[in-house]
């Protein structure tokens, strides 16, 4: 690898170690950043993260930090794995210590995860020219066995990437397409943003079994859907894909994107695929309905979803319910703190005006 | 004081019961259903045989699948159907009715007065009928056999309303000839906000939809876990703000379960649920397509949304509700439910909504 990247991990989860660990034993000088102590401190003892699976070895790590200046300081390359939620504190934060020629890149950016920061980085006025992008998906399935030793089951195939606006994309590919030959260009962040599954399936699958989960004990999330709930799941997702149509970004259905990710799946429908899908049978619910299935997912998922649909004159009822379902088995107003038009830099926007501002960064 | 000739409309558990139990005090009775097999065996026996609470047989003269010489030979027709068929006994007794006769809704649920008034103005009938809603169903009952039912419990007070409420002393001095239990409602819009069952039912059926697909056994009450039962209070307090704005007063579910049943004890309603011993052993659906969804999502959430929209109060959770048992089953709820259009309120203000209702 000719060019060497500087890069700055923020954020120190399962991801977040997986990427830090894996950068690392390819030789990339990284730091890693995360908000709190406790989870890093393990880490900077021992020097770097133990990795198995598909990559093995141990990553040096340069800097282990939660100062968030100290971790943008010598950044070529700063890659967020936090969950999507946080991407707009994260963007705050990050704002006054940007510098010229810095590459975001949002692991993932869920729905309107770029146009989010990017807005943000606006309101914060931030003169720097920073190039902000976000992934359709996380690139790792991964699992921390415990803090500083992480197992990455696999790496995707192929994972979307796209720029805000898109004609920045084949600038951000130059920098990190030699560490991810993975990463795909998107038409767009409408592209990326649009092909979130996780907000098809989890919200959706939390709600329709939120007794069994909040009872407990775990159970196979995916094991036990039933037909009725497969054809749910595949009504969301023909919402999904009607917003997209209705921006032009061509999207798969969340079936064929099932037999594209998985090794092994087959059938018609979403339900024979959903459980031809090995790596489902051994996903587990999670313990509680607090879970970022719903605090993730809805309010950077869905939400944006349904604001979108909204600009286009789409009709997205099963999404809208999901979002008001799971706002008041929460107690939480996810309309309010999830990512709407205004948000996502996009209020007062047409169709036209959207597809503009993605993909060439005019604003009338 | 004349005897007065009764209706029945329906053959399921209720109208079993309400044959039955009039019949042995020597009502006359005849009976209507869409369905003959529902029938046959009533017809045969010449009546029903109650068991339980009260026992006996009760004789009926009639048991037809043809409405006319049932709708028009009664001075009381007392509709014993599921909500969602209030429609098609509307338009099946619309070319009947006559001067005088009173319609009884057992029960309404929400808006069932309104809808049958509605779909009979649709139908054009000239005829001055007067209908009511009952609150709830009179009887605890289930069919045991053949033209046989077993009577639970007879509930001690049903409140009943007329729409327009001036009706109300009408209609209660005929009806409670046959049944005394009957008493005042302030309205309809009382009998129809007060509905329990739109608040347990429906939400309770989505936030376990898988499970219960999947045909697991467990107690319905048991899928009402602590943050399902906050969820319940959520739609319940829809439920009530709704009421409120037309003038209506509803207890809260909560309160609801401390008044009706023995032994609730608790703060909250997921703890008055658990300490209800009366709920132990109602095992929950083993199929999605049930009345808890079917009937009160397009007869219970769908006209609460409906008046509520009316009245600019916000009720995002019984709307998502219906958006999701909408998505789960394939149909459209908020079409073929009591929307404000079949309810005959479109274009109404609250005011003149309550107006419509008091007459």
């Amino acid at each position: 690898m000719a060019y060497r990247p500087r890069v700055a991990v923020l954020g120190a989860g399962h991801g977040g170690q997986a990427m830090a660990g894996h950068l690392a034993i390819e030789g990339l000088p990284v730091t890693l950043y995360n908000r709190s102590e406790p989870r890093i401190a393990p880490l900077r003892s021992q020097g770097g993260i133990q990795v198995e699976g598909v990559v093995t070895g141990f990553g040096r790590v340069q800097q282990f930090t939660t100062n968030l200046a100290h971790a943008l300081a010598g950044a070529d390359l700063i890659m967020v794995v936090m969950p999507a939620s946080a991407h707009r504190e994260l963007a705050w934060a990050c704002a006054p210590h940007l510098r010229d020629g810095q590459v975001i890149v949002l692991n993932p950016g869920r729905t309107g995860g770029a146009l989010e920061f990017a807005h943000l980085l606006r309101q914060a006025h931030v003169a720097a020219r920073v190039y902000v992008a976000e992934t359709q998906t996380l690139v790792y399935s991964c699992r921390l066995a415990e803090d500083g030793r992480v197992r990455i089951l696999s790496l995707k195939r192929h994972v979307g990437l796209a720029a805000l606006p898109s004609t920045d994309t084949d600038h951000i590919l130059a920098v990190v397409g030699p560490l991810y030959p993975q990463f795909v260009p998107a038409a767009s962040v409408l592209e990326t943003s649009l092909g979130n599954i996780g907000a098809v399936f989890h919200p959706a699958l939390m709600i329709l079994q939120a007794a069994r989960i909040e009872a407990g004990p775990p159970f196979h999330f995916y094991g036990d859907v039933t037909p009725s709930v497969a054809r749910f799941l595949e009504a969301v997702d023909r919402e999904r894909l009607a917003v997209a149509e209705a921006f032009r970004t061509g999207e798969e259905s969340a079936r064929d994107w099932l037999i594209h990710s998985y090794d092994g799946v087959t059938g018609q429908n979403l339900y024979a695929r959903i459980h031809s899908v090995a790596a489902y049978r051994a996903a587990l619910t999670p313990t509680t309905l607090d879970d970022r299935y719903l605090t993730e997912d809805v309010p950077t998922g869905l939400a944006p979803l349904v604001e979108l649909a909204g600009v286009a004159g789409v009709s997205t009822p099963l999404s809208r319910g999901l979002v008001h379902v799971a706002g008041a088995l929460l107690g939480r107003d996810f309309w309010a703190e999830g990512r709407t038009t205004e948000k996502l830099g996009l209020a007062g926007m047409d169709v036209e005006q959207i597809k503009e501002f993605v993909n060439e960064g005019i604003r009338d | 004081m004349s005897t007065l000739k009764v209706a029945i409309l329906g053959a399921g558990n209720g109208a079993h019961a309400m044959a039955g139990h009039l019949g042995i005090q020597g009502v006359p009775l005849r009976l209507y259903n869409m369905f003959e097999e529902e029938i046959v065996a009533m017809r045969e026996a010449g009546g029903v045989t109650v068991e339980g609470a009260v026992e006996g047989f009760g004789s009926i003269e009639m048991a037809t699948t043809d409405p006319a010489p049932v709708v028009g030979w009664a001075d009381v027709i007392m509709v014993v159907v599921p909500a969602f068929a209030h429609r098609f006994m509307a338009e099946t007794c619309a070319p009947h009715l006559r001067d005088g006769q009173i319609v009884v809704l057992n029960p309404g649920r929400t808006g069932g007065a309104l809808e049958f008034a509605n779909v009979l103005r649709e139908k054009g009938v000239r005829a001055r009928v007067r209908v009511a809603e009952a609150q709830t169903l009179i009887y605890a009952c289930r069919i045991s056999g053949p033209a046989r039912v077993r009577i639970m419990g007879i509930k001690r007070r049903v409140p009943v309303a007329a729409l327009p409420a001036s009706d109300t002393p009408h209609v209660l001095e005929a009806v409670q000839r046959l049944f005394p239990e009957f008493i005042p409602a302030a309205n309809v819009l009382e009998t129809s906000f007060d509905n329990i069952g739109a608040v347990f039912h429906p939400a309770t059926m989505i936030l376990n939809a898988n499970r219960i697909e999947a045909g697991d056994e467990f107690d319905f009450y048991q899928g009402m876990t602590p943050m399902v039962a906050g969820f319940l209070e959520v739609v319940d307090r829809e439920r009530v703000a709704v009421a409120a704005a037309y003038g209506v007063t509803v207890e809260s579910a909560a309160d609801w379960l401390l008044q009706t049943y023995e032994g609730v004890t608790g703060d909250n309603l997921y703890e008055r649920i658990q300490s209800n011993h009366a709920y132990a052993g109602i095992k929950a659906p083993k199929t999605l397509s049930v009345r808890y969804i079917t009937e009160d999502v397009p007869c219970s959430l769908v006209p609460i949304v409906s008046f509520a929209e009316a009245a600019g109060v916000p009720t995002p959770a019984s709307e998502g509700i219906v958006d999701i048992s909408c998505g789960l089953l394939g149909r459209d709820f908020w079409v073929e439910g009591r929307n404000r259009e079949n309810l005959g309120l479109a274009g109404l203000s609250v005011a003149e909504i309550k107006a419509l209702a008091e007459g």
